[in-house]
């Protein structure tokens, strides 16, 4: 037992070892201890209440997680005011006259515990303190200004639902709630992070989701080692099969329509306290092509889509490559008048082409990490700038041909039309990849950077599940909805089947 | 893993910046590359006279837009190997001969026969196969090339649209190397190469007095132009030239081998003008028959026609008069296809050729024939039967002159 009077090193060792080794502390359920965790933190409210001139009870809560109006007009004011509390002599009457419900909360808990009461009281609990009981009651008290649902920013939807996801975990496991007024929703939470005891819920559809895989995430998010959850890369990279890999693993979205669409389809969805953006694992390939607006509009048009989407995505990693290998190897296989163009526009540029072609695509991509970062109040500089440099300035003085320009904004053109970000970009790597492989063997070079490619997806697996899925390595079930957009209908029945034989 | 991204970094980072880039064999860069599109042979005394033609844009400020211009190069050498290595002596650029699209060679070179030239072009791993031949009568295929160069024209583009329109008359074709090099090695029949022939153009007699026409007339050459017309039908044997098909015989030749593509035939109505019918389709089929040892051969043309245009006055959509027409190009059809066989068989070449045919039809019976194929070619007896209709007339059937009522 150590007893604490005054805030000193010992304390601060305490709270180090609570911190860092999660260790449970054995503190005397006193104002003191709660003093000494919280000795430098102004926002930790302690208050002290005489019920009578006999009997004093101590409040902490923390401005700011804690309502402050409900502490006061539930908390304080019926302690002080009502004849019921002002006549007690004594902490064990008072314990009997709130547990018999005179102080009207919905949620009191009493406990002897520090720890929890520590716990709670960072969460926006009041916890009031008997001294000489020895116990505290915490209350609920829970109340902190959070940001409002609004319009998705990333995800844009024209007939889709407007709402996103918050910081707030409770009023986004409340939207799936909305969405999904079923007992087999579960949501089940979990603390991670040592310092930081962040909140991570993982979301499925019990029956529809495969349990050993609930099971697989649950034991991988136990076993996180970190101080902080701020971002989600601290729980991705700890819920990933493959590391070494530019392509995600992850889907994110920022929709709860999205989210719940794929608990739908036995996925399960991870919601980080303080992260508007959820995470929906597993994932594979397909997941990457498709967005919530293909199952809002005609479903022939969102197959040619997709089918499009596909075919730019080839086109982003191939045609620099294609266009090294054709003009530096295979000359044959250029038409005479497209060659002369090619010769002409190339008259006078001091770099091969392979490295103009790597050059200006770093260039495009400096333009979007640049367009990502700048301030708001000079945004626009970036696409002048960009413009006037790759554009102009670059023909004009000869660093650049306008040929390799037009192959690699068709390129870059064609990447942007992925709607996952993170695949993009992965896809953009591999483009500068094959690029030096066909500056070194031509066509042959760019095929085998592309079976490299192939093989890199085969081999990889997430929570299990094969990347190239339904493409490979499945008996094809779902390949329905692949790259051809299936109707409702054969869905519903594909979800029945899918359940029956889980069931089974 | 991260010795492997480290080691990869600092070897791309050499790769870009050290020059490590030129050392890559195999490499040719577009910038470097001149592009052969036309070439042509010629004799030069014990040598070989070898032309190329690249084509490159013009001087961006002579014009707004950029304009394409022939250029051609030529050398000499004993063989077109050692002819276009001694290009390496006066040009920068690195001669590429994957575009080349049209092969020129002199009546002269061919006199000696024609498979010698053809192994460059299809030993050489980048000359495509495609490329067309073309055997230029009477003069060379390095003047052809200057007559139409020198005229402000481009040559390669000159000899795609002749290309393209031959089949607007069939009196020519189109013998891709491949087709060429095939024939040649196959010694019972007859290769046929198109020919290129340059005309000159009548000059026009004037009664003009004016002094100054006159003199310009006189300053001014003949005008000479460069015609598809025409086949040059090699030996099966020793691929030398033995002669040329021109004009309708030509197309009679075209008939017998099923390459008329389209074509026109002028008839006469009943009272003597002129009738014009547009060849719609044909199609023949060379049917061989043995008689005992005798080989009897009956090329059977199936034609169909469309009056293209009528001069006279007479109305001909009557049932006497289409026949009399049908008659008519029945009648020069079949005389072309027997000048055709009788230019076969005045050479004793089998041109069509029909041991493919009697190869498919009579395989056993040609195992014992093949080696005196040539003899008996000689003692074919042959047929030639048309069977034509006039199909389409459009909708005007009156002609424009017509003094009937309609």
């Amino acid at each position: 037992m150590i007893t604490l009077s005054k805030v000193g090193d010992e304390m601060k060792k305490i709270r180090t070892d609570i911190i860092n080794l999660n260790k449970k502390v054995d503190l005397p359920m006193e104002v003191e201890s709660f003093k000494g965790l919280f000795a430098n933190s102004h926002d930790c409210v302690f208050t002290e209440v005489m019920i009578n001139k006999e009997l004093t009870v101590h409040l902490v809560f923390v401005d700011g997680l804690a309502n402050c109006t409900n502490v006061m007009d539930f908390i304080l004011k019926p302690l002080t005011t009502l004849e019921k509390f002002t006549n007690i002599k004594d902490e064990k009457k008072l314990i009997d006259v709130i547990k018999g419900g005179s102080l009207y909360y919905i949620s009191v808990k009493e406990t002897n515990d520090v720890n929890l009461a520590v716990e709670l009281l960072l969460m926006g609990t009041a916890v009031l303190i008997l001294k000489e009981a020895k116990i505290a009651f915490l209350f609920e008290t829970r109340g902190f200004e959070s940001r409002s649902i609004q319009v998705p920013t990333e995800e844009t939807s024209l007939k889709g639902s407007k709402d996103a996801f918050v910081e707030t975990l409770r009023t986004n496991t409340a939207m799936l709630r909305r969405k999904m007024r079923t007992p087999d929703l579960v949501i089940e939470e979990l603390i991670v992070g040592k310092v930081s005891k962040t909140k991570v819920s993982v979301s499925y559809i019990d029956g529809i989701a495969n349990d050993q895989l609930v099971k697989s995430l649950r034991e991988r998010l136990k076993k996180i080692e970190t101080d902080q959850v701020l971002f989600t890369t601290v729980i991705e990279e700890e819920i990933i099969d493959s590391q070494y890999t530019p392509f995600p693993q992850v889907e994110y979205t920022e929709k709860p329509d999205k989210f719940c669409s794929a608990l739908l389809e036995g996925r399960i969805g991870i919601i980080i306290d303080g992260i508007p953006f959820t995470m929906i694992i597993p994932t594979s390939i397909v997941n990457f092509f498709q967005t919530t607006d293909d199952y809002s509009h005609n479903y022939i048009v969102v197959s040619i889509i997709r089918g499009i989407r596909y075919l730019l995505a080839a086109v982003a990693l191939i045609v620099p490559a294609f266009y090294v290998a054709i003009t530096s190897f295979h000359l044959e296989m250029i038409p005479e008048g497209l060659a002369l163009s090619v010769i002409s526009t190339e008259k006078g540029v001091p770099f091969p082409i392979f490295i103009e072609c790597i050059l200006l695509s770093i260039a495009f991509q400096t333009l979007i990490e640049a367009g990502a970062r700048i301030w708001s109040s000079i945004g626009g500089m970036v696409s002048l700038v960009g413009a006037l440099i790759v554009g102009e300035a670059a023909i004009t003085a000869n660093f650049i041909s306008p040929g390799v320009v037009v192959v690699v904004a068709a390129a870059a053109i064609a990447n942007y039309t992925i709607p996952n970000k993170d695949f993009a970009f992965a896809i953009w790597i591999w483009e500068i990849i094959l690029i030096l492989l066909s500056s070194v063997i031509g066509l042959y070079g760019m095929v085998i950077g592309i079976i490299l490619l192939i093989h890199h997806w085969a081999q990889m697996e997430v929570m299990g599940e094969p990347y190239l899925a339904p493409f490979a390595a499945t008996d094809g079930r779902n390949s329905k909805d692949a790259i051809i957009r299936s109707l409702f209908v054969f869905k519903k029945k594909e979800s029945l089947d899918e359940q029956s034989k889980i069931n089974e | 893993m991260r010795r492997t991204l480290i080691i990869t970094l600092i070897l791309f980072t050499l790769y870009i910046s050290a020059g490590l880039e030129t050392m890559i064999g195999g490499r040719k860069s577009i910038t470097d590359a001149f592009y052969v599109t036309t070439v042509g042979l010629d004799k030069a005394k014990d040598k070989i006279k070898l032309t190329i033609v690249t084509q490159s844009l013009g001087p961006e400020e002579e014009t707004e837009y950029t304009k394409k211009q022939d250029k051609y190069f030529v050398t000499e050498g004993k063989t077109i190997f050692e002819a276009n290595r001694f290009f390496t002596t006066f040009m920068d650029n690195k001669i590429f001969w994957g575009h080349v699209d049209y092969i020129l060679i002199s009546e002269s070179l061919v006199k000696n026969g024609l498979d010698t030239y053809l192994d460059f072009f299809m030993r050489d791993h980048e000359t495509r196969l495609i490329a067309e031949l073309f055997i230029v009568k009477e003069y060379s295929a390095e003047e052809s090339i200057k007559l139409v160069i020198d005229s402000g024209e481009d040559i390669t583009n000159t000899l795609h649209v002749l290309k393209e329109d031959v089949g607007k008359l069939s009196v020519s074709g189109c013998v891709p190397v491949y087709e060429a090099f095939s024939t040649i090695t196959d010694e019972n029949c007859g290769s046929n190469v198109p020919l290129l022939q340059i005309i000159e153009d009548e000059k026009e007699e004037t009664d003009s007095t004016d002094a100054k026409e006159a003199s310009v007339a006189e300053d001014n050459p003949k005008s000479k132009r460069l015609v598809l017309d025409g086949y040059a039908l090699l030996d099966p044997e020793s691929s030398e030239l033995v002669g040329f098909l021109t004009g309708n015989d030509a197309r009679g030749f075209n008939f017998a081998i099923n390459k008329i593509k389209s074509g026109v035939i002028v008839v006469e109505d009943p009272e003597g003008e002129d009738v014009t019918l547009e060849i719609i389709k044909s199609k023949t089929k060379i049917i061989p028959k043995f008689n005992g040892d005798k080989l009897e051969v009956t090329f059977k043309t199936k034609l169909s026609t469309n009056i293209a245009e009528i001069d006279g006055s007479t109305n001909l959509f009557t049932d006497e008069n289409i026949e009399l027409l049908i008659k008519q190009q029945n009648e020069m059809v079949k005389k072309e296809v027997k000048n055709a066989i009788d230019f076969a068989l005045k050479h004793n070449i089998d041109i069509f050729p029909i041991s493919k045919v009697v190869e498919r039809k009579f395989p056993v019976k040609w195992d014992k024939i093949k080696d005196d194929w040539r003899k008996i070619f000689t003692e074919i007896t042959f047929n030639v039967e048309v069977d034509s209709q006039i199909d389409r007339t459009y909708s005007i059937k009156e002609p424009v002159l017509s003094r009937e009522d309609g």
